[in-house]
Formats: C-alpha cells, structure tokens, sequence
C-alpha cells in the first residue's frame, strides 16, 4: 500500500461537507467514503475527523440526529443545513480556483 | 453531550474493529489496528470537547473544583490567606463606608445638589452656619434669586414618656416644601396668618410614630407633651428620614414660630443671636454667585440700618447642603481618606502575602505543571487554573471582609464617640449594596494582583530545562527576587504605617495632655432647664440652688454661667468699639453669662484687673471681663483694662475690668475662641435663659445625679444632665482618638502580616535548600555558620525593606500632618523606635528558619530528593 497522501491543508472541511450533501451519513462512513472515492490515496486520520464533525455543527453548517443503522445500532448521522450547503460552495469554487491556479504553475511549459 | 461523544466514538472503533475483521485480519489484531487508525480516543475526545461552546462554563466548574481540592489540601495556609485577606478587605471597606457616608452621600431629598446652606462667613472667627432671625427674615423676603429659603434650628428636649432626649427642629413653614421632603402620613402644619398664634402642631418622624405610637393610623390628632407642651401631631414623615443632618437625627418637626413658647424669651425679632440655619433651593444651575451677591447686599443694608447688630460677617456665602451643619466634615472626610489609604495598604500586604504562597506554591508545582505544558496543555488554561484559586481565595476573603467590616465600623464609632454623645449614630449606616459591590470588587482586584504574576510565573514555557531541574538546583533566580521584592515591599510599607500609628498616638497624648486654660479634673456641670420661665424668676431660683450645692458635702466651689460653659451651644454676637482711625470696628465674639465666683471655681487666670463681684449687679455700670483673644482682637497692642465698647446692643457701652487667660471650653483641638463674659447679674434684656449650667469644683467623685436631682425642689427648673467635664472634653477629642486607635491597628495589623509572610516565606526557602544544606554540612560546615549564613541572607531583603520605609516616613509624615492635629514635623525618635521594632521582630522571624536548617542532619538531608 502505498503512503497515504497528507491532506492539503484546510481541505478536510471540503472533504466532510461534500461526502454529507449526498446524504445523512455518520462519522465512520465518512472516513471510509473518503478513502474509497479516493481510491485509498486520501486518509483521514479518523478521530481527526470528530473535532472537525463537532465544529461544523457548533458553526451551523451541519446537524446531527441519532439513528438506527442497517445493522440495528444507534449512531449519529450527520446532514448539510442550507448553510452549510452554501459553505460548501464557497468551499469548492475555492477549491477550483486553488487547483487551477496550481495546474497552471505546474503545467506551464 | 459527554455520553454522547463516548458513543459516537465507540461506534466508530466497533465498526472499524468489524471491518477489520471482515477484511480477515486475526481478532487479536483488529482492535490494535482500529486503534492505530483512529488515534487516542482521549486526545481525540479532549479536542472535540474543545469545539463545544459551552466547553467554557465546564472547564470553570472544573477549574473552582479543582482549586478547592488544592486549597484545602494546606487548610492551614489557606486558613491563615483568607484570614488575612478578610482582614484587609474588611478594614478598608470599613473605612470606606464611613468616608462615603461622610463624603459623598448626599443629603436625603430630592435633587440634592440644588440645596445650598446660607451662612455667613469672612475674616474672623465665630461665623458660621447660623443668622438671626432678622437676617432670616430679610433673606426669606429677598429677591427670588436667593431661591426657596427655608430656616430651621435644633433643639434637644424632653418628650414626656421618653428616657432618652429627642432631637426636635424648629422649622419655618417652607422648609417641608425646600427640601421636598414631606409627611406622608397627614400634613405639615398649615401656617398661621399675621398676628395669629403659631400651630401647637408637630409633624413626626416614622421611627417615632412607631415607638410612640406603635405605628397605629390614628396618631394623627393625638398629642405629644414636649418639654411640658402639648403638641398635636399633624403628620408622619417618610420611613428612614430624620431630617438633612448627619450630626442631629431630627424625630420632632415643629413650627419656628413657636421658639419663644420653648425658650421663654422670643428671639423671632432679634437681630443680635445668631440661631437660625438657612437652606436654600437654588433651580437655576448656576445660580450660586447671585444669589451669593444678592445675600450680602441684603447683609450690609441691614446692617447700615442698625437692625442686625450681631454680625461683623462681611458677606454670605453659600455652602453645598450636604450635611452642612456636619463642621469639620472635610476634616472628617480627609481623615477618614487617610485610613481608607492605609487600610489599602495593609491589603496590600496581605496581598503580599497570598502573591507569596501561591509564588511559591507555583514553584512546588513546578514540575506538575511543566509536565501538563509538556504534554499539550495550553498556557492559557493553566493560567486560569491558577487564577481560579486565587479568586476563590480572594472572593472567601471578601465574604469574611464584609462580615468584618460592619463589626470594625461599630468598634471604629464606639471609639470615636463614647456611649454618651449621639453625635456620630448618623454615621453607623447599615451595609448596604454600594458596600457589597466595593467588597467584591476589591476581591478581583486581590485576585489578580496576587495571582496574575504568581501564575504567569509559574507557567513560563522552558520545558526542557524544567524537567532535567531537581531539587538541587538552586531555587530559580527570577522566582526569588520576585519573592524577596514582594517582601520588602511588604516590611515598607508595614513600616510607614506604624510610624503613623507612633506619631498619631503622639499627637493624642500631646492633645490629651494640653493646657486647656482652665482645671478641667474634678469639675462637673450640670444642666439645669429653665425654659419657659420668666427671667428675673429664673435668675432668682438660679442663685437659691447655687448656694444650695455649695453645701453640698465635697463641693468646694460652684458657679452659674449661660450658656453651658462645656458644650457645643454657644452664643455669638458682636462688640463693637470705636478705634481712632477706623471708626466702628465690630468683632464677633463668644458671649458668656456668668456668675460672680465662676473664674475662681473654673480656676481661669485673671491676668490682670479683677473678677466679677458680687457689685457688678443691675444699676451699676456695666462691666465685661475679656479674655486674652478678645482683647488681643479689640485692642491689639494696647492696654485693654479700662477701655469701653458696645456689647449687646450699638448703645450698651460696657468697661474693661479684667483680662481671663484664653480657654479652651469646647474642644481641645480648636484655638482658644475669643470670649467676653458678661455678670449674670447684668443680662440685657432679651438674653435666653433656656439651659442655664452650674459648674461645681469637686473634692472627690461626681455626686450622683439622683442626689443633684434633690435640688429640683429648689425653685422652678428641671436638672437635665450632670456629668464630669473630662468626660464632655474627652468627646471633642473623639477624632483624634479614632486616628490614633485606627492607625495602630492598621500599623500592628500590617506588622503582624508582614512578620507572618516573611517567616512564611524563608522557612519555604529554608525547606527548598534542604538539600544543599545537607551538602554544607556533610562538607564540614559548623551548624553556627549555616544558622548564620541563612540568617543573613533572609535579613538583607529586611534591611532593604525598612531602609526604604524609614526614607518614605519623612513623607507620610508630611501627608499625617494635615489630617492629625498637633503634628507638626516628622519625629524622628517614633520612626527609629519603629525602625527598632521591626528589626527586632524580623530578626526573630528570620531566625527560627535559619535554626531549623542549622539542625538538619546531613545524612537524611541528602536522601531527601
């Protein structure tokens, strides 16, 4: 397995809010959907995920409620707020405006 | 919110742990692994819980919890921070609630700052607060610049069915309607028309009506029989209020009009007393210098016509009513800033102290607390961790400060007024919340200034060098030359206090002690009430009980006088004498009545010419005796025996027989007043005769009153009071006294804490060199030289310390001498005696330290890290 790639800074805020729009999703699934999508190049230390978790709902981006999963367990789910959702697309024209900017440095000929 | 965290987080590890598993990997492995991935649950927990907002409140919580358990692991110590810190904080509240009582709390009534007193003043003495009725009169009808002016004057009279005197002000119809204060039960008095007689009516005060009446709704209509008077009461003032006087608790309101049914003779048309204070309410808000304009031009037109004779004021001033009839209240006030200062200082110290212990508590923690930094801890937090104790310890000692505080007022005001003079009972106003808020917030400041430093201190980030440091480094440089300034601070400032407290002390003595110009042992007055009475038979009576006590076993001499020769009523009026080139020269002047043998019983000097004698009657040419300020005043470089001026009236020439030697019959502190005495056989027509005194010259004790009361029989008056005139003077010196006692125990106060923190302070050194003094031993070093090694090095800070004091002495001595009187210059005998003291006790603080590191044993010293 090959080393996994440190998070750019400041991203993981990104990475959190995209992988909960698609849908109400609890702390552990969201590691993992991070890794798969990544193709495992992406990996969450996962409790650095819960500080992050918590801070987004003190903010209002997210909320949270307990539910059962398939397997009959209690756990907290989490799911984008309207501001959240409207962070998350500061969030990703940032994002956008970062990787094109660093795509023309280091493609430049 | 904790549980829920905890759950959250173990779900995650179970659902890691299952897929471990799922991938195949050995059950013993996956919780490893699921642990690896996610990092420290607690570490992870802790961040989390730094996210939640009201992660603030908990960690307080937390923190105070946390304090207490730190607190009470030394209750000695912490007992002995609060106990002193309580001290501190009690002390200056106290004294602060008395300068605010005095200083800034304003008259009780409405818009107080428009109410201004009208009194006369200009060069010379015996002006003051009151006018004559004329004066009155002429200002009540003035031009409405001088605003609504209302006049009053205190009486203390007998209420029947009462033991104590009351306190009972004549009052002049608007005065209700001035101050804006009215009864709230009835109404004032209605005022009668022109050449009706005044109401027999009184307006009561609440306290009253509950005594008397036990606060029944029909008092209004019963009467009240005061000095033999019946009045009908008419109103019910406000709770809580007893008139705008501090000095004089006002239960009885009744109309001026009615001053010569109490007094016999009428003083309503006179223009030679002085009785009548003037309040005014001025509405314009700069107002003040007309109206001042305005009072003096109606001053000197009455005087131009003749009709107020009693004044040689120049002009009228007007005075900020608050309390204005409080004299000396800025005497009062600055002195009582003064103690305020010095309380401060003796917080100070204690302050000190507490800064000291958690110093060096922070220095025992040392290695905790690097070890938390170490391991992630923010300094902030520990900062606060450590400001907590001290809050607590600073907020306990305020709790204890105000219940201190109201005790050591009471104990200040005992003091200062013994039980006999009611004059300071408007001071001891209850704890209140103005109080509470200053108590608390004197706690935070103590919180922070002796745990800011201590705890920023404590927490300095140097990680590396911290962990390898043991015991046998020697304690760090900086942590002690924090302590050792702290304490010679601390030995500075106990010193400048106590040199205080020597030189207030000195100044009580030198007063108690002064030549008041008169033998004040073995001298009683007593008063006798004549009010109502007509004067020829009030003179009559007088003598028959004169010779009555003169037979009295043990009473060597007895004289009459009017006014009371002791006591704070006097009478003032003016003499005028034709001097060549000035024309009609007025003094105002102290007038006495008295009766022939009233010198010789008194034992005052005459200085040159005669006493009066039993010659000087009605129908003989009128004759004065003068004292030496008088005569200084009226003929100053001249011969005064002999000379002739106007006294009582511009006509009643009256001849110079006799030079007194100067008296000081009201208070010790004040300079001898000018005084002409006048034969009690000579009164002008008009003089009152209300309270009459007779002074008897005692051989042994004080006969009891029971037994002066015998004499009541003789004639019409009403023994009032009989007391040992030590005992009156003794009340004027109540000021001084409260400097003296207050000084000194705020000086034994911070000497004693100052003496705590420093044995404190080197037995904590003592106990932190344990091991090196070990070495020294062990290396062949004599138990003498360890005692005296460590002796000396805890003596320099001292000896920096009361160098410093001694320095600043000079100066609070200067600061000492407006507020003290008869300090008149640094004295240099109290500060080295003081100087003397504190070296001696700090020696013996210093060495039972040092003893104990002389006998440790070298060989369980070195074991001991």
């Amino acid at each position: 397995m090959s080393r996994p790639t440190d998070l750019v800074q400041g991203t993981l805020d990104l990475l959190i809010l995209r992988t909960v729009a698609r849908q109400p999703v609890h702390g552990w699934a969201i590691a993992k959907d991070i890794e798969r999508r990544s193709g495992d190049v992406l990996q969450v230390q996962q409790g650095s995920l819960y500080p992050a978790l918590h801070r987004l709902e003190q903010q209002g981006w997210l909320q949270a409620e307990w539910r059962e999963t398939d397997s009959g367990r209690k756990a907290k789910f989490y799911s984008l707020t309207r501001a959240g959702r409207r962070r998350l697309e500061e969030e990703l024209s940032g994002w956008e405006r970062l990787a094109a900017a660093i795509n023309l440095v280091v493609h430049a000929s | 919110m904790e549980a829920e965290l905890a759950e959250e987080l173990r779900f995650h590890m179970d659902q890691e742990v299952e897929e471990q598993l799922a991938h195949g990997v050995p059950p013993q492995d996956a919780a490893a692994r699921a642990h690896r991935r996610f990092g420290s649950p607690a570490q992870i927990a802790d961040e989390t819980r730094d996210e939640w907002h009201i992660a603030a409140a908990d960690r307080l919580g937390r923190d105070l919890k946390y304090g207490v358990r730190m607190l009470a692991r030394s209750p000695g110590l912490t007992l002995v921070a609060i106990g002193t810190l309580g001290l501190g904080i009690g002390a200056t509240t106290a004294l602060f609630g008395l300068l605010d009582t005095v200083r800034f709390r304003n008259v009780p009534a409405p818009h107080p700052e428009q109410l201004y007193a009208v009194e006369r003043t200009g060069p010379g003495d015996n002006l003051g607060e009151s006018v004559s009725a004329l004066l009155f009169r002429g200002l009540e009808s003035g031009p409405p610049v001088l605003g609504d002016l209302a006049g009053y004057s205190f009486r203390v009279d007998s209420l029947a069915g009462e033991s104590d005197s009351v306190v009972t002000q004549l009052t002049s119809d608007h005065w209700f309607d001035v101050v804006g204060v009215r009864p709230v039960g009835g109404t004032a008095w209605l005022p009668a028309n022109p050449g009706e007689s005044p109401p027999l009516a009184a307006v009561i005060s609440d306290r009253l009506w509950h005594r008397r009446f036990g606060a029944s709704t029909d008092a209004i209509g019963r009467t009240l029989m005061l000095d033999g008077r019946s009045l009908t009461v008419t109103g019910i003032m406000p709770p809580g209020f007893t008139g705008i006087s501090l000095e004089y608790p006002v239960d009885i309101w009744v109309p001026l009009a009615l001053q010569p049914q109490f007094d016999g003779a009428s003083r309503l048309t006179d223009g030679s007393l002085n009785w009548i204070r003037v309040v005014t309410r001025l509405r314009a808000t700069d107002g003040g210098d007309a109206a001042e304009a305005a009072a003096s031009l109606l001053l000197a037109r009455l005087r131009q016509d003749g009709a107020v004779t009693s004044d040689s004021a120049e002009r009228m001033a007007l005075v900020p009513a608050a309390h204005p009839e409080l004299r000396g209240r800025d005497e009062v006030a600055r002195t009582l800033f003064l103690f305020t200062l010095l309380a401060a200082a003796v917080l100070g110290i204690a302050c000190a102290n507490v800064a000291n212990l958690q110093l060096a508590r922070g220095v025992a923690r040392r290695r905790e607390l690097t070890v938390r930094l170490s391991l992630g801890a923010s300094r902030a937090r520990l900062v606060a961790q450590l400001l907590t104790e001290s809050i607590l310890l600073a907020f306990a000692g305020g709790a204890v400060g105000l219940v201190l505080s109201g005790g050591i007022r009471r104990l200040l005001l005992t003091i200062a007024a013994p039980a006999t003079s009611g004059r300071t009972t408007g001071l001891a106003v209850p704890l209140d919340a103005w109080l509470f808020v200053f108590a608390a917030g004197l706690s935070i400041l103590v919180a922070l200034a002796a745990g800011l430093a201590p705890a920023l201190g404590a927490t300095r980030l140097d990680i590396s060098s911290r962990l390898r440091e043991s015991a046998l480094s020697v304690t760090n440089r900086t942590g002690r030359r924090a302590l050792r300034s702290l304490l010679v601070g601390q030995l500075a400032v106990s010193l400048i206090l106590l040199t205080a407290a020597g030189m207030a002390g000195r100044a009580l003595r030198d007063v108690e002690t002064l030549d008041l110009g008169f033998e004040h042992r073995n001298l009683v007055q007593m008063s006798v009430d004549w009010r109502g009475f007509a004067p020829a038979q009030t003179r009559a009576d007088a003598t028959a009980m004169l010779d009555r006590l003169r037979n009295f076993p043990g009473v060597t001499g007895a004289s009459l006088s009017n006014p009371a020769a002791f006591g704070r009523s006097t009478f003032s009026t003016t003499a005028y004498h034709v001097a060549p080139d000035y024309g009609t020269v007025p003094h105002s002047v102290e007038l006495a009545s008295v009766s022939a043998n009233f010198f010789s019983t008194l034992r005052i000097p005459i200085l040159r010419g005669r006493a009066f004698s039993e010659g000087d009657r009605e129908g003989a040419p009128n004759v004065v005796v003068v004292n030496q300020p008088a005569a200084r005043l009226f003929f100053p470089g001249e011969d005064p025996l002999g000379k002739r001026f106007a006294f009582m009236g511009p006509d009643r020439m009256v001849e110079i027989v006799g030079i007194a030697g100067a008296t000081r019959p009201h208070s010790a502190t004040a300079d001898p007043p000018a005084i002409v005495y006048s034969p009690i056989a000579q009164d002008p027509p008009g003089l009152p005769l209300g309270e009459l005194s007779l002074e008897m010259r005692m051989q042994g004790g004080v006969p009891s009153l029971d037994r002066l009361v015998a004499l009541q029989g003789v004639g019409s008056g009403l023994v009032v009071r009989a007391g040992r005139v030590d005992d009156l003077l003794s009340q004027s010196l109540a000021l001084q006294r409260l400097s003296a006692v207050t000084t000194a125990a705020l000086g034994i106060a911070g000497l004693c804490l100052a003496m705590i923190g420093l044995y404190g302070l080197n037995a904590y050194l003592v106990a932190k060199r344990t091991t090196e003094t070990g070495i020294r031993l062990a290396l062949g070093a004599t138990p003498q030289g360890v005692r005296w090694l460590v002796w000396r090095q805890s003596m320099v800070p001292v000896v920096i310390g009361l160098a410093l004091g001694v320095t600043f002495s000079a100066l609070t001595a200067m600061v000492f001498r407006s507020a003290v009187f008869g300090l008149s210059r640094p004295d240099p005998a109290v500060v080295a005696a003081v100087a003397i003291m504190m070296i001696g006790a700090a020696a013996l603080a210093c060495y039972l330290p040092a003893l104990r590191a002389s006998r440790l044993n070298p060989a369980v010293a070195l074991r001991a890290e």
